[in-house]
């Protein structure tokens, strides 16, 4: 074997190591620290919370009904939450946000990028809902 | 035999400065995670906006705000930028470092009518954002 051959699996060993510590050091550091902090899961908690709590007090499904109501700000919620309800023995539904969520819910363990929500059916007065309330709420830089 | 000696060293030299190289890289990677003003304004601008999603009109809430301005300090932000609250918008945002910062919207209606960041003043203690909530107009 000749000198330079010696001295490039020297070389090649030396640069595996180096790649070997630095692909666990990402690793460790990534596990350590996470994906960071995802703020949906607390706010859709507040928020179906909140929102349930109002459903008792108040006609959702009435024309002059806004979501002001409960202390909601309606302008907020309309870029990227969903509040759903659903009459389960007519159909009749009625919702703030963003509809499409009602589908996307149901892919959110899937992937990260869609919304995190709470599904369930609650009675009022005889009558059974479905609701669905959803965010997809992230931080947001501004330069 | 003195050629030999002075390849030796020279390959030495290189990897010594690979190594270097390496654990500079290495260190700088870990020191980024570890004190990421990006990282941390998301966590501080979604934990204060948790608080106000819950706040109450009328009362007075501090939160512990201690890593936000050891941050903010070393990267020469001063203690009263860090946080501003935007009533119109129902948003909060907070800034780290001077180049960026992170906003937060809270669905709750509520106005924050004043704030503050209250230093520590011994070792036992912590730096506070200290938030009064008001009924929105």
């Amino acid at each position: 074997m000749s000198a330079s051959s010696d001295s490039f699996v020297m070389f090649f060993a030396f640069m595996a190591v180096v790649a070997l510590i630095g692909i666990g050091l990402f690793i460790g550091v990534s596990a350590f620290y996470g994906p960071g902090y995802d703020p949906r899961v607390s706010e859709v908690h507040d928020l179906t919370q909140r929102t349930l709590a109002c459903f008792q007090e108040y006609d959702f499904f009435s024309v002059d009904f806004s979501i002001a109501l409960c202390g909601i700000n309606p302008s907020i919620i309309e870029l990227d939450h969903l509040i759903y309800f659903k009459r389960l023995d007519s159909g009749v539904d009625w919702f703030i946000g963003v509809r499409d969520f009602v589908t996307q819910c149901g892919l959110s363990d899937k992937t990260s990028a869609y919304p995190i929500c709470t599904t369930g059916v609650l009675d009022k007065g005889g009558v059974r809902y479905e609701y669905v309330i959803g965010t997809n709420q992230r931080v947001r830089g501004v330069l | 035999m003195h050629i030999r000696g002075e390849t030796v060293i020279s390959n030495y030299v290189a990897y010594f400065v690979l190594v270097a190289l390496f654990f500079g890289i290495s260190f700088y990677y870990i020191q980024s995670y570890h004190s990421s003003a990006k990282l941390w304004e998301g966590f501080y601008a979604a934990h204060v906006g948790h608080v106000l999603n819950n706040a109450i009109p009328g009362k007075t809430y501090w939160i512990d705000v201690t890593r936000a301005s050891t941050i903010a300090h070393k990267s020469g932000v001063s203690l009263n930028d860090i946080f501003s609250f935007d009533n119109g918008a129902n948003s909060i945002t907070v800034r780290l470092s001077p180049a960026s910062s992170t906003s937060y919207s809270f669905f709750n209606e509520v106005q924050v009518i004043n704030w503050t960041v209250q230093q520590a003043s011994g070792d036992s203690e912590t730096d506070r954002l200290i938030v009064s909530i008001g009924v929105p107009t």
